[in-house]
């Protein structure tokens, strides 16, 4: 299993991590693009930094990111990004760094010590990326809708936040009013060779129309499932552009139990369009994954997902992680850590 | 009319010493003792021959150090005339013109009397510019080689020291006398009569007690009975007086005057105020020394500290201030006066100064030093902008700040307050990180033991994400204000410790936060304000990064299964079990609670849904997320208790200024 999580020169992979809280996306695009989007820490420890580390140990292959993106600055997707960017310049590496506005000014509230520490993450993640910005304009990234970028040999294009979008957040948080930072996410579409991946952040379903108008016609073959399998980010419009042969990928949310497994729910929507879910793992704390890859059948999941709260505990890193492996020729496969599930019709 | 405090025994001591043969005579006593006043009388009978002495006055403001230079040297100036240039040479810093004033003090043996408190030590971390130049200039005085007598409400201590304590009983009598109190003459007998117990009583609360007494339904009884002290007794006056308001804004403006106030100038400043209120300033609460008026000391560090005038109100008299000490300015330099020109040019900066005037950027000024107190005075006004949400011009002023203290670095690129508050200023702005980093680490090379120039800068590291920068930061900081591993000042914490685990624990770093609240010692924690509160939050953030948040901050972690803790003491004996949880997510079909046991080998964490049918049984429908919640069972079923609600916030974490957001795009 460890030979599959390791990097396979002249492929495109990606490896999607999500141990119950955090979600963390790192995307290789052959020949020297090294994407990464949002972050996870269980325990505090930035994985996207373990990443790196852990993949310098060769370093010939010169692996280091090359774009790092704040999807949005919502709770755990934040987690850890501050402590990779860091990583990255003290290493000499400058990546470009995007991310959507700041939110507004917070203060710590005793009532929700849980949110106001996601939103101190968000907030330290975008001042880091603001100095550089500062510091290096180079390495200022401007994320807006349509734009495309080379990553490596492929195509990145932003498909969301809209420009109209982000300037109402940023008056309703100039105003003190509540925000949907979920509105802002910035999806992601990746094309190398014939290989089209979605990559959907949190977006939700009312930002997919204007999005989808943004992505090129024909057919997609991969989806990070956005929002964590939630049912109302599961766009009808988007699952339409996929084929039963695509893959989906997924990372839970414990704190929402998302995704969730019952008729109608998000994980249903998903399973109406391919056979198969890889999940990295199921909507629990990490220390309530599994050290092996589960298989489950949706119905059995769908009752209480609490049902299969494992007591061996996690492998430490890396775990909670699936990995998709595209060759030149387009041929696609999966590898799945400790604690990831696939989830069957 | 108000008068001098009775001095006449701490004067005779002071002579007999200097007359048998004491070269450093400490005079020290209370607040209103009347220490001042021993010095201007010795300056009258000062009984040694040779030079006159010299009478140096160091207030209580900003350049305090750079005035008390100033007017020591102008005095020197019939001594040593270069001296005048020495002063006015801006490539000088503060200490080498101090260095040249103490050479023609030791040189020409000329006697000084100092009025200014005695210096700290101790606490060297913790000293801004300005309070080093003050003791900077005492020391060099005392240090000059020539005969000194030091005024100061301690005693100082110093080998070979003579010491000459101002307490008497007799000014009771003195102060009380009711010949003295126009038409105030039977409650100051009344007072008199418990000469007693008035004892310790200052000759200006005397004063106080006598005007507090005379007012209606109060009573010389109700005065005695209260013990009230100089700010209760000024407290007390201002609320019981008809034009209070009036009055204290007058003597406010009349304390930003630091020379004594001509009789001419009085009236002036005076225009305008009732005959009533007139009399209360001259019969109580001013004193009057060789013709002039001044305000006590001890009253005009009650209208600082209150804020009797608003800023506004403060920038508009010192306006008015500095153009009278320019016209004085003008006049010394019509007359030639070298000296008089000099105190009222630098009395003339100081009101320019405090009125937030940025055309003295433009100016030459006397003492290079003084462009940090315009840099000071423009960015505090900066930052009272900001706090009012007036983020445009509050913006502007700390620019203006930053074009101070650049002008003070052209000159003395050494000037380390000079550069810390570049630095700083740079930072609030959220300019060019790489500057701000720049001119912190510059700082902090220029005066290592600065403990701002540290929590600052670990505190702009934490900011803008740089942990692995930060952890070399936080050891460096250490090694320079901590040499031996602790603190002589509580306070050093504070500043330090509290104030980056403050930062810290707002971007969400427990484990950072620990590290610097674990270097407390446990002897100094219960001395911090903050370290309990910090303590714990960085306790629940930790849970919270690990998905174990259940119990809120204010459950003691050796409290926490002693519950239920939603239900009254006298209901728990019914209780058969219970279990903690907090509500992770609450939507339309329900809740989810993270939820905890106790078990033998600690607590264990799982997670609970709750359907919305469940919740109306329980008449919780309305649960919010974050909330903690306790589920108790008893004979009657199942109930669910919640805290409610508080709208809390941790305000004394949550940091104000500069805003934790600046750098972000």
């Amino acid at each position: 299993m460890k030979a599959r999580f390791e990097h396979q020169p002249g492929r495109l992979q990606l490896w999607l991590f999500g141990p119950g809280t955090g979600e963390l996306v790192v995307v290789h695009v052959p020949p020297a693009g090294w994407l990464v989007v949002d972050g996870c820490a269980p325990g505090g420890e930035s994985w996207a930094v373990r990443f790196f580390e852990h993949m310098a140990a060769r370093p010939a292959l010169r692996i280091r990111p090359t774009h790092v993106l704040l999807s949005h600055p919502h709770l755990d997707h934040a987690a850890g990004v501050t402590e990779l960017i860091d990583w990255c310049f003290s290493q000499g590496h400058a990546p470009r760094l995007a991310a959507v506005p700041r939110p507004s000014t917070r203060r710590v509230s005793r009532d929700d010590l849980a949110k106001s520490v996601a939103a101190g993450q968000a907030l330290a993640a975008l001042n880091a990326i603001g100095r550089w910005w500062k510091r290096r304009p180079t390495t200022k990234w401007p994320l807006r809708a349509g734009r495309e970028v080379r990553l490596g040999g492929g195509r990145l294009w932003f498909l969301s936040p809209e420009q109209a979008v982000v300037h109402n957040a940023e008056k309703r948080a100039r105003q003190h009013k509540p925000v949907s930072w979920n509105e802002l996410a910035s999806a992601l579409l990746l094309r190398w060779g014939r290989t089209r991946v979605v990559l959907g952040s949190d977006l939700t379903d009312n930002g997919w129309p204007a999005a989808l108008k943004r992505t090129p016609k024909g057919e997609l073959q991969v989806l990070k499932v956005a929002h964590h399998g939630s049912r109302g980010a599961q766009s009808p419009q988007l699952l339409a552009r996929f084929q039963p042969t695509a893959q989906f990928m997924c990372t839970p949310f414990a704190r929402e139990d998302l995704p969730r497994f019952a008729d109608a729910e998000g994980a249903h929507l998903l399973l109406q369009v391919v056979p198969q879910l890889h999940l990295t793992g199921l909507p629990h704390a990490h220390d309530q994954q599994a050290n092996r890859p589960r298989r489950f059948a949706r119905p059995a999941l769908a009752a209480d997902v609490d049902d299969f709260i494992a007591d061996d505990g996690p492998r430490g890193f890396p775990d909670s992680w699936v990995k998709l492996c595209v060759d030149a020729n387009g041929r696609r496969t999966f590898a799945h850590g400790p604690g990831s599930v696939i989830v069957t019709r | 009319m108000l008068n001098l405090p009775p001095v006449d025994k701490a004067l005779g001591e002071t002579r007999k010493a200097l007359e048998a043969g004491a070269t450093l005579v400490s005079v020290f006593g209370p607040q209103g003792a009347g220490k001042s006043t021993v010095l201007t009388r010795l300056v009258q009978q000062w009984p040694l021959k040779g030079p006159p002495p010299i009478l140096v006055r160091i207030a209580n403001d900003d350049d305090a150090g750079l005035c008390g230079l100033g007017g020591l040297a102008s005095q020197l100036f019939a001594y040593d005339a270069a001296l005048d240039g020495a002063i006015r040479n801006l490539s000088l810093s503060f200490a080498d013109k101090l260095d040249k004033v103490v050479e023609v003090l030791g040189a020409r043996q000329v006697p000084v009397l100092v009025d200014a408190p005695v210096p700290q030590s101790g606490d060297e971390v913790l000293q801004t510019a300005f309070s080093l130049q003050n003791r900077d200039l005492v020391q060099g005085i005392l240090d000059a080689g020539t005969t000194v007598v030091c005024a100061s409400s301690t005693p100082l201590n110093r080998k070979g020291v003579e010491q000459v304590q101002v307490v008497s009983a007799s000014h009771v009598e003195s102060v009380l006398a009711p010949a003295h109190w126009n038409g105030l003459g039977a409650v100051a007998g009344q007072l008199m009569a418990h000469a007693g117990e008035l004892e310790t009583y200052s000759p200006l609360e005397l004063r106080l007690a006598v005007l507090l007494a005379s007012q209606p339904g109060f009573g010389v009884q109700r005065v005695l009975r209260s013990g009230w002290r100089l700010d209760e007794l000024l407290d007390e006056l201002f609320r019981r007086l008809p034009t209070s308001e009036a009055l204290k804004k007058l003597l406010a403006r009349l304390a930003l005057v630091r020379a004594p106030i001509s009789e001419g100038r009085f009236r002036e400043l005076t225009k305008g105020a009732d005959s009533k209120t007139k009399k209360t300033l001259e019969q109580v609460l001013l004193y009057q020394e060789d013709g002039c008026w001044l305000v006590h000391e001890a009253i005009a560090a009650e209208a600082r500290q209150k804020s009797w005038l608003s800023r506004d109100e403060a920038r508009q008299a010192h306006r008015q201030l500095a153009e009278q000490s320019r016209v004085l300015f003008k006049a010394a330099t019509g007359e030639k006066d070298l000296a008089g020109a000099l105190r009222w040019e630098l009395e003339t900066i100081h009101h320019r100064t405090e009125a937030g005037d940025a055309t003295l950027l433009k100016d030459l000024l006397v003492f290079v030093e003084q462009y940090d107190n315009c840099g000071r005075r423009l960015g505090l006004d900066g930052v009272a902008l900001l706090k009012r949400g007036q983020a445009k011009e509050g913006r502007a002023l700390l620019k203006l700040a930053v074009s101070a203290y650049r002008r003070a670095l052209t000159y003395n690129e050494h000037d380390w307050y000079a550069r810390h508050y570049l630095a700083f200023n740079l930072d609030a702005l959220g300019e060019d990180p790489g500057d701000v980093e720049q001119e912190y680490r510059r700082a902090i090379d220029e005066r290592p033991v600065f403990v701002w120039s540290h929590s600052r800068y670990l505190r702009f590291l934490v900011t803008t994400g740089q942990l692995k920068a930060f952890r070399a930061a936080w050891v460096e900081a250490r090694r320079h204000l901590l040499p031996f591993g602790q603190a002589d000042n509580p306070k050093v914490y504070e500043e330090l410790h509290c104030d980056v685990a403050m930062t810290l624990l707002y971007f969400a770093q427990p484990a950072l936060a620990r590290l610097v609240l674990d270097d407390v010692p446990e002897g100094a924690r219960s001395m911090l304000r903050r370290y309990r509160l910090l303590a714990q939050l960085a306790l629940s953030q930790e849970e919270a990064l690990r998905d174990e948040l259940v119990f809120p901050p204010s459950v003691p972690v050796g409290d926490r299964w002693n519950g239920p803790h939603l239900l009254p003491n006298d209901q728990r004996p019914k209780v058969k079990r219970w279990w903690p949880g907090r509500v992770a997510f609450a939507g339309a079909e329900g809740v989810r609670l993270r939820s905890a046991r106790q078990t033998k080998g600690g607590p264990q964490y799982g997670w609970k849904k709750l359907s919305a049918q469940t919740l109306a049984n329980l008449k919780a429908a309305d649960l919010r997320e974050g909330t903690f919640v306790e589920v108790v069972e008893e004979e009657g079923g199942p109930r669910l208790l919640r805290h409610p609600p508080t709208g809390d916030y941790f305000e004394d974490v949550t940091p104000r200024f500069p805003a934790p957001d600046r750098f972000a795009p």
